[in-house]
């Protein structure tokens, strides 16, 4: 009996020591490991993280510009929103043919919204380019609105089409989408006659009113001069009643 | 000891080796992963104790069944819980050690020891009748280790019951029969050791595992360089993110980045629902397609395509989002072919014959505008990681390793608990 106790007694010991042991040895080795940890664990903590778009247009002149206009007509930094034609051109410091240049990137992101002469009120076809445009967001941070005015009638009349165009907008936005942080995200420019006229390099664009033609220079060539200068001077007030809109894809 | 007490003895003892490898197995399979990394389970019937590659097939048993709430039990208190496989182990190595004993002793047929095999091979059974119908009900699977275990249990109770009742006759026929004192002793002297191998490895393993609260909240003061991998990661505000609610109403808030298409987003989406902390939580979705439809400007290429018309879906559910979302992980596979296929009409149709009233507004302009919005408003602002799933809790990130088997430790750290 007693020898049966005795081999009791180191098989039992035998039994505790390897639970012990396997036990202590599996969660030892785990708990180096996790005191350890390897390289890909390391290469997972440095993934990439959500980040506003930036396209190949984004240069650091543009930004430069873009970042002086939002900044210095309100839009960084909260406070009142639009620009205004002299602001303008202190806020983007450079001449009418770089102001536009900027843009044409954006040819195929954004849209021209056409007016009738001296209104400002958004037709249907213009709702609807802005309710599609601005819809199409992506990764964009900022919305650009660029009113204009022909250049016919007076200097004066022309700047409040302008500002009233860039505000028909604004309101159709702030109405349509109900987005409490859209003065946070529209960029509003109202140039008048006299800045940064619209050229035929926006015939490429999409416009609201696709029955109002719009051809390049080029395509005047075969033309009488005289009967040219008139399609064109038409062609200049129809396209610069307008306000040029786009999502614009560049981190500031 | 007649001879055939012998054979059923050595047949118990077989029958416990099993259990102690197939048991034990389970269990490094359970500890390996206490590193907090991915591994490859041993999910076989005849398993090593190496590592088995995570590609290699017939994994998914076992997977689910160490990452459900079944596999361990004080998961809010220690981190992955303690797995029930360590009180296997020590039944199965009381019982080897109870069978080595009556072989070497050729006194298994005492009443004591076989009244204690008997009663190992009874526990075994039970516990592996009550693991097997939790794996057909509960998990819908059955883990090829654990059904080793199980046959072990099995074995181990026949040949205890055999061993016991021509161990009685054997007994009757003693020249020299054991004192009622003595079989007393041996009883308790047997039901000692079989509580004390039963939670030895228990003890063991609670002794061994360290606090993992400083590696589970890296924002916390605890935390130091040496806590891992994960690093603290604060949202600055959670405004913008819930376009999908869903949860208990009032809960503690929890933001989970998720994808509709993304396997790891459905399990954790599945294992959330199972965890008691989880369901007490009310859930932010912050909708992240890895699909360029919805991300162009980041992804060249769609890592889930079609998860951009699901998110839009999800956004048209309205008050059926969280509904939609079940459907949606509950058809993941089907969803997924379609999307790889570039099926996506017959993606929409499937979504609009279950869920008619999100026909007209997947596609207005304003739906995906939402997901943008919701990008713009939370997604840049605290700089997501573009991954998915990924799961806030009281403002904290919490680490990725700690999703699976560490999840309700993990909440219950996040949670202040």
């Amino acid at each position: 009996m007693k020898t049966a106790w005795i081999v009791n007694g180191v098989v039992m010991v035998a039994m505790v020591l390897g639970l012990w042991l396997g036990t202590k040895g599996m969660v030892g080795a785990a708990v180096h490991r996790l005191d350890h940890p390897d390289e890909a664990g390391v290469a997972r903590a440095a993934a990439p993280v959500l980040t506003q778009a930036e396209q190949a247009y984004c240069t650091e002149g543009l930004k430069t510009v873009l970042r002086n206009v939002l900044t210095k007509c309100g839009l960084i930094g909260g406070g009142r929103k639009g620009c205004q034609p002299k602001e303008l051109r202190n806020a983007a410091q450079i001449d009418d043919r770089e102001f536009n240049a900027l843009f044409a990137p954006l040819a195929k992101r954004g849209g021209v919204i056409l007016f009738d002469p001296t209104k400002s009120e958004l037709d249907a076809g213009s709702k609807a380019m802005i309710d599609k445009l601005w819809a199409d967001q992506r990764g964009a941070s900022w919305f650009f609105v660029v009113a204009r005015a022909s250049p016919d009638g007076k200097t004066e009349e022309n700047e409040k089409y302008s500002h009233e165009r860039a505000n028909s907008v604004l309101f159709h936005l702030e109405d349509r989408f109900k987005d409490p942080d859209i003065e946070k995200k529209v960029g509003l420019l109202w140039l008048g006659e006299e800045f940064a006229q619209l050229g035929t390099d926006f015939c490429d664009w999409d416009r609201s009113r696709p029955d109002v033609a719009c051809h390049r220079e080029s395509e005047f060539a075969g033309m009488p001069k005289r009967e040219a200068a008139k399609a064109l001077a038409q062609q200049n007030k129809d396209m610069n009643r307008s306000a040029v809109i786009s999502w614009i894809d560049c981190r500031l | 000891m007649r001879k055939l007490t012998y054979v059923f003895y050595v047949l118990a003892a077989a029958g416990a080796l099993l259990g102690l490898w197939y048991s034990s197995v389970s269990t490094l399979d359970h500890t390996r992963h206490l590193d907090r990394q991915e591994h490859g389970m041993n999910c076989s019937l005849a398993p090593g104790f190496g590592e088995v590659s995570l590609l290699a097939g017939g994994q998914e048993g076992c997977k689910t069944a160490l990452l459900s709430p079944y596999s361990s039990f004080w998961r809010d208190r220690h981190w992955g819980g303690v797995p029930y496989s360590l009180l296997a182990m020590g039944l199965f190595a009381f019982a080897l050690a109870l069978s080595v004993w009556g072989l070497a002793g050729g006194k298994g047929h005492r009443l004591a020891p076989a009244t204690f095999l008997l009663l190992s091979g009874l526990a075994a059974a039970t516990a592996s009748a009550v693991f097997f119908s939790i794996s057909v009900s509960k998990l819908h699977t059955i883990c090829t280790t654990c059904a080793g275990t199980y046959l072990s249990s099995a074995i181990l109770l026949i040949a205890a019951a055999l061993a016991f009742l021509t161990g009685r006759s054997d007994r009757k026929n003693e020249a020299e029969p054991e004192a009622g004192g003595t079989t007393l002793l041996s009883l308790g002297v047997l039901a000692v050791e079989m509580g004390i191998a039963t939670f030895l490895p228990v003890l063991v393993y609670l002794s061994t595992v360290p606090d993992y609260t400083k590696y589970v909240d890296p924002c916390g003061a605890g935390a130091g360089a040496s806590a891992g991998t994960c690093v603290c990661e604060k949202l600055a505000s959670s405004e913008g993110a819930g376009v999908v609610t869903g949860g208990a109403a009032g809960g503690p808030e929890a933001i989970m980045v998720i994808d509709p298409l993304c396997p790891q987003c459905e399990a954790l989406h599945r294992r959330l629902g199972e965890s008691v902390l989880g369901k007490t939580l009310s859930y932010k979705y912050f909708l992240l397609p890895l699909d360029a439809e919805c991300l162009d400007w980041l992804l060249k290429d769609s890592m889930h395509p079609g998860s951009c018309l699901l998110s839009k879906s999800l956004i048209c559910a309205g008050g059926q989002a969280e509904e939609m979302l079940s459907w949606m992980y509950d058809n993941l596979e089907e969803l997924r072919k379609d999307g790889i296929g570039k099926q996506f009409d017959a993606m929409r149709q499937k979504v609009v014959a279950k869920f008619p009233g999100v026909k007209e507004c997947i596609d207005l302009p304003d739906t995906k505008k939402k997901i943008w919005d919701s990008m713009q408003r939370f997604g840049i602002p605290n700089k997501i990681r573009i991954e998915t799933p990924q799961l806030f809790v009281n403002g904290k990130r919490m680490c990725v390793e700690d999703t699976d088997l560490g999840l309700e430790f993990a909440l219950a750290r996040l949670l202040g608990k």
